[in-house]
């Protein structure tokens, strides 16, 4: 039986990263955007959960967990106001795909 | 935890009372002097007053009239106060130096102090910024647009103008010099005429640079002095190697003749003022050229003596050209505003001739040549917005027998037009004579110039005269009137000052003489002429 | 009675203040009431007038030369060892030109009321004569440098304010202009002047630097001192209308009539002589600036002799002649004649305000100035007519008027030098003295009535009395003036007024009497002959247009005016238009350029800016990968597995 490490984790917390960025930098459709960052969240989250039961942190050692738990939090708010905001843009303009949408340019 | 540790650093950075002992001050310990404090603050409470007015209808804007007016007026009388009770003490109780000290602690972190002070230079210069900036309250009475934003920004320019002059910390220094800016920048673009939007923005672009090369000097100056503080006196006489001084010198130079302005760096200024409202344009003309005036005495002459002396030459170089090239170019404007702002141009060369000269004598006058061109140009300015109150141009072309139908607004014009000549009689002329006579010895052909620009300056103002107010009156103005009792009322005021400092000028040219005594008594300037 | 006269001196203060206090009171106080105004003035005048004469008592029995401070607070500006002050000097030459100012200031007033009466700006008037009066009066009792120039300047605007008196009439405002840019340009060597006697001397004070010899004590070279004495001489070149600054002075006659005779003849135009003579101790120690005076005042008043007959207008003819007269007055001093210099300056002013003034009353009944348009008018105005003679005869210089004995003084000091060229030129302009003057008279009051314009001759009657009076004491004074400097008066003016040691008294110079004389009688012949009815038998218009280019030549005054129109004035305003132009495209050019330029870069940045998400992130990305690299190489010092975490 293989002993699971660190090591396995962060290569699972950047595999999942990876998957985040790709998704935000090929898709479109801004719900796929979404569903990207909260990947890389989670991914994030998985990698500081890791770090901190693997006892990297002496001082606190439940630092990683509690930031974890925090960024389950935010995320959730996030979601919410950034589907609020898709909502409205695609009432305006019938659309969610991004390169569509380019309000804020200079 | 990081609350408590941030509290205490807001806490560290309020001044603490009571005041570290003054090092240099002559004013009684015993009791806190907040005199000057005063003078630079009470604008910031009559602002915030405004904001909070309301400004809707005619008496809503008539009481932040009132409120401007006040709140000007106090700190007037504070400083008219100041300047009587030192005068009253000149050669008894006041032997030179600072007085109306206060020293706080503001920045200890990096040896900021709440300095201020005021010694016989920058003392007229304050009594000049209070009376001018409530003759241009007096001056706007008639505003209508935005009357409550107007009057905020006058006041907050107002502490900064009043914090320059009596700044004795640099930093503190270069904070008022950068309150200054904004407000006026805004007074130009908002309330200008039409093309206010390039004026105000080629105002900022000049200034900003100039403050930007400022603060560039100011830094070189704190870590290269190594004396851990801003304060003028301590870096004024840090040791500094010859090159290290020569640079600094120019840098401060160069903000400096941006600000005064000099040939060629001037072109902001008839562009400024023609767009400026009137008030505006007293108080840019009056007061914000002296802020170049002021730093160059103060600054490169009170910290870089012996690099004013080195670069006499180049000085004088500016001085004289900005003389000629200010009235020559004043000769052939068609608008009256721009003429006005030319012979500024050419006026400021006098100050930096009596800089380039570096006798006590030149400085004298330099100084007072501040004080006077403030109020001189300030009056015309004013007479140039009485006239186009009345006939919506300024178009020197366009006019013509004006006297005819407004005698006492001819006759007041008449008076600062020769005032501004240098007309014996008037603060101009003392201060010009001492400027000649100081220069002489220094620079005998660069005088010669410089004095030639006298009989250039009688000749654009009284052909300007004579265009405007003599010969045939034309169709168009058949029915002016003259200005009413307010207008007059101030216009005899400022005019009454000038001339009273041309018959009486021992009323400042002693209490100068004590400032510039204590600027140069380190280094080495010739108590009298150069020989 | 010793007593008596050392008081004056006490009260020489009043002097100064009651034409100061006239002005005041006129301009604060009394500004509605005309006649109460007027009075003031010539009653402040004729109390100043008082004082001074009684103060020229005084020096006539004891010459001394005191000095009063006066000040509002001790001296005027005092710090370091900076003095400048303000006093009144009391010397014989001053006691002498203070009663001229005076007197002639009282007279012209008293003319005034009836002359302006019922003008627009009639207390305005009075109140600037008396302004002027205080300002020449600070001028000529300055006992220092500093206030000779504030009351130099002075005097110029008062001169200003009263040639643009008519101000609604375009000439009058462009001559009161003129006059005060053109004396300027004196003006400022003058001032430059001063310091450099300030900055050499350390002293402004005329007695200290007199009397402490400093000028010839060697702390100046003789070149400097020599461009001393010219920077100078440059602020009376201006102020007494000289060659080449004297385009004013013609042009000033804008002015009313009685301002010509008090500030263009007697003494305001005199001040400039005043000056030479006041600082004489400067122009004596460098003979090359005597010669230069001399030879200016020479130039000037030839030139202006000539000038002078070619004239149509009667103000400008006297005029002329007052420039002429002014040259002469220098050309005096410059040839070391001191005591007839300023003699001269004492004389010409009471027959020249006389010339003016018999002026004015055909002016004020006439209304008109070209005296081609005028003629017989001796008849009808037979007080006129008599005191303008009395006055013509004094200019020439006829025995035994005014005029003649201080005339006659330069010219011996002329014939002693033995310059040919000197004497040639002091004989033409007796002549042609004599000759403008005697035109004059010849064609305005004899022949027929009014002969060039529809005049109805009844209506031409004599001026009334208050215009006569003053017209009556100035011919008795141009009559008698002349005594007090007569050679064979004992204690006589070249023994009150004198430079260095007290003179020998003067054996008359039996040749230069008869040149003189001569030359000038030869003009009055030459005038009769072309110009009095009953003796013509020439006439002139045949002779202008023979010699038109001559004529020409000096019926538009040299072509002075046109010249310096089109040299200097034009070269100002050309040169104003390059400033101008250089501002608005070089230095403004720059500043725009700069502000486009930074625009301009700004216009292809902001691409970046695009609005989509994704290139911001791609960005992003690429950012952290760059500095993730940067760290991972830089961080480990190379070593790029222990970073990563796997070496455990």
């Amino acid at each position: 039986m293989t002993y699971i490490g660190l090591g396995h984790f962060l290569v699972v917390s950047a595999g999942l990263f990876a998957i985040g960025v790709y998704g935000l930098l090929s898709k479109r459709n801004a719900i796929s955007l979404l569903i990207s960052v909260e990947i890389m969240f989670n991914s994030v989250s998985l990698a500081l959960a890791a770090f901190a039961r693997f006892g990297y942190n002496e001082v606190q050692p439940l630092a990683g967990q509690a930031f974890a738990l925090f960024i389950i939090a935010i995320a959730a708010g996030e979601v919410a106001v950034a589907i609020a905001i898709l909502l409205v843009i695609y009432r305006q303009r019938a659309t969610v795909w991004v390169d569509e949408i380019d309000l804020m340019k200079w | 935890m990081t609350l408590l540790s941030l509290a205490a650093q807001v806490a560290a950075a309020i001044p603490t009372l009571p005041a570290s002992p003054a090092p240099s001050g002559t004013g009684s310990a015993s009791s806190p002097q907040i005199l000057l404090s005063i003078i630079v603050w009470l604008p910031l409470l009559g602002a915030l007053l405004v904001l909070f007015l309301p400004g809707r209808t005619e008496a809503d804007q008539g009481r932040i009239k009132n409120a401007a007016l006040v709140f000007t007026g106090i700190p007037m009388a504070a400083a008219l106060f100041a300047t009587i009770s030192t005068f009253t003490e000149l050669g008894i109780a006041y032997s030179g130096g600072f007085k109306f000290e206060e020293n706080y602690t503001w920045i200890g972190a990096f040896g900021a102090h709440y300095h201020i002070g005021v010694d016989g230079i920058s003392l007229p210069l304050v009594l000049l910024s209070t009376i001018l900036f409530f003759v241009a309250v007096l001056a706007s009475l008639n505003l209508k647009v935005r009357v409550k934003e107007y009057f905020f920004l006058i006041l907050v320019l107002d502490i900064g103008v009043t914090g320059v002059f009596t700044a004795m910390d640099l930093f503190l220094f270069f904070v008022f010099w950068e309150i200054e800016l904004i407000p006026m920048f805004l007074l130009i673009l908002i309330w200008g005429g039409k093309r206010r939007v390039y004026a105000a923005w080629k105002f900022l672009l000049f200034t900003i640079a100039a403050s930007a090369i400022l603060l560039l000097a100011i830094l070189i100056l704190y870590f290269k002095a190594g004396t851990g503080s801003f304060d003028m006196q301590a870096l004024g006489q840090a040791k500094l190697a010859p090159e290290l001084a020569a640079t600094l010198f120019w840098l401060f130079f160069l903000c400096f003749i941006i600000k005064l302005p000099a040939f060629p760096l001037h072109t902001w200024l008839p562009d400024a003022h023609v767009e400026a409202p009137t008030a505006v344009s007293v108080l840019l003309a009056g007061i914000l050229l002296k802020m170049g005036g002021y730093g160059i005495i103060r600054i490169c002459v009170g910290m870089f003596q012996a690099q004013t002396k080195q670069f006499s030459i180049a000085i004088l170089v500016f001085a004289v050209v900005g003389i000629i090239w200010g009235s020559v170019a004043a000769l052939v404007q068609d608008d009256m505003k721009r003429l006005v702002a030319y012979s500024s141009v050419a006026h400021m060369g006098f100050v930096l001739l009596g800089v380039s000269a570096l006798t006590a004598v030149a400085l004298n006058g330099a100084v007072l040549q501040l004080f006077a061109h403030g109020l001189i140009t300030g009056a015309l300015f004013l007479l140039v917005g009485l006239v186009y109150d009345r006939t919506h141009t300024r178009s020197i072309r366009e006019m013509g027998g004006l006297a005819q139908r407004m005698p006492y607004l001819a006759a007041a014009w008449v008076i600062a037009a020769f005032a501004s000549a240098g007309l014996p009689g008037f603060a101009g002329f003392i201060a010009e004579f001492e400027i000649f006579i100081g220069s002489f010895g220094v620079h005998k052909i660069g005088t010669f110039l410089a004095v030639f620009g006298v009989v250039l300056s009688a000749a654009y103002l009284l052909w300007m005269l004579e265009r405007v107010f003599f010969g045939s009156l034309k169709e168009a103005w058949a029915k002016l009137k003259d200005p009413g009792p307010v207008e007059l009322g101030y216009m005899v005021g400022m005019l009454g000052v000038i001339l009273l400092v041309g018959v009486a000028p021992k009323l400042l040219t002693q209490l100068i003489n004590y400032g510039v005594a204590g600027l140069t008594a380190g280094g080495s300037v010739p108590a009298n002429l150069g020989q | 009675m010793a007593d008596f006269l050392q008081h004056s001196f006490g009260y020489m203060w009043l002097i100064l203040l009651l034409p100061l206090a006239a002005f005041l009171v006129m301009l604060g106080i009394t500004y509605e009431n005309k006649r109460t105004s007027a009075w003031i003035g010539i009653l402040a005048a004729l109390g100043a007038d008082a004082v001074s004469i009684w103060v020229l008592v005084a020096e006539l029995a004891k010459p001394q030369h005191l000095q009063y401070p006066l000040g509002l607070f001790g001296d005027f500006i005092n710090f370091g060892d900076f003095h400048l002050s303000f006093g009144i000097l009391a010397d014989p030459l001053a006691a002498m030109m203070v009663v001229v100012v005076c007197s002639v200031s009282a007279l012209i007033q008293f003319y005034s009321l009836e002359y302006m009466r019922g003008e627009e700006g009639y207390v305005r008037y009075f109140a600037f004569i008396s302004l002027f009066t205080f300002s020449m009066l600070l001028l000529v009792l300055s006992p220092n440098f500093f206030q000779t120039y504030v009351g130099w300047e002075l005097v110029g605007v008062c001169s200003y304010l009263l040639i643009g008196h008519y101000f609604k009439r375009p000439s009058a405002a462009a001559a009161a202009k003129k006059a005060f840019i053109v004396t300027r340009l004196g003006d400022f060597p003058f001032l430059v002047g001063i310091g450099y006697i300030f900055f050499r001397f350390h002293e402004l004070d005329f007695f200290a630097l007199s009397s402490h010899h400093m000028y010839t004590a060697g702390l100046v070279s003789v070149g400097g001192l020599f461009v001393m004495s010219l920077l100078v001489f440059s602020g009376a070149v201006g102020k007494s209308a000289q060659f080449p600054l004297h385009v004013w002075l013609p042009d000033a006659m804008e002015g009313p009539t009685p301002i010509s005779a008090l500030i263009h003849a007697a003494t305001m135009v005199a001040a400039g002589v005043y000056l030479v003579a006041r600082a004489y101790d400067l122009f004596s120690a460098s003979p090359g600036a005597l010669a230069v005076i001399a030879t200016l005042g020479a130039l000037t008043s030839v030139m202006a002799a000539i000038w002078a007959v070619a004239q149509d207008d009667i103000k400008r003819i006297v005029a002329y002649s007052t420039i002429s007269h002014l040259g002469l007055m220098m050309f005096g001093l410059g040839v070391g004649a001191y005591s007839a210099g300023v003699f001269h300056l004492f004389t010409h002013a009471w027959f020249k305000a006389l010339l003016f003034l018999g002026a004015g009353s055909v002016i004020h009944v006439m209304h008109t100035q070209d005296i081609w348009e005028m003629g017989g008018l001796g008849r009808r105005m037979r007080w006129t007519a008599g005191t303008m003679l009395v006055g013509c005869l004094a200019a020439a210089g006829i025995f035994p008027f005014a005029g003649f004995w201080s005339k006659d003084a330069i010219m011996s000091a002329v014939f002693e030098l033995k310059n040919p060229a000197f004497i040639v030129i002091a004989i033409l302009i007796t002549f042609f003295s004599a000759l403008y003057m005697f035109r004059l008279w010849f064609v305005v009051f004899t022949g027929q009535t009014a002969k060039r314009r529809a005049f109805d001759p009844k209506r031409v009657h004599e001026s009334n009395g208050i215009i006569l009076l003053p017209l009556v004491i100035l011919a008795v004074l141009a009559t008698v003036a002349g005594f007090w400097g007569a050679p064979f008066v004992k204690e006589g003016f070249s023994n009150f007024i004198f430079f260095g040691a007290k003179p020998e008294p003067e054996t008359a110079n039996a040749i230069a009497i008869t040149a003189s004389l001569g030359s000038a009688v030869l003009g009055v012949v030459v005038a009769a002959v072309f110009y009095w009815p009953r003796f013509q038998r020439l006439s002139a218009a045949t002779l202008t247009r023979r010699y038109a280019p001559v004529y020409d030549w000096a019926h538009n005054k040299g072509y002075f005016d046109e010249i310096y129109e089109h040299m200097f004035v034009a070269l100002g305003l050309y040169i104003g238009r390059a400033a101008q132009w250089f501002d608005q495209h070089i230095i403004d050019g720059f500043v725009d350029g700069l502000a486009d330029g930074y625009q301009l870069v700004a216009l292809y940045l902001r691409r970046l800016q695009s609005g989509r998400v994704q290139g911001y992130a791609v960005g992003l990305f690429a950012g952290v990968i760059v500095i993730a690299v940067l760290a991972l190489i830089f961080g480990s010092g190379g070593n790029l597995a222990a970073v990563a975490g796997f070496a455990k």
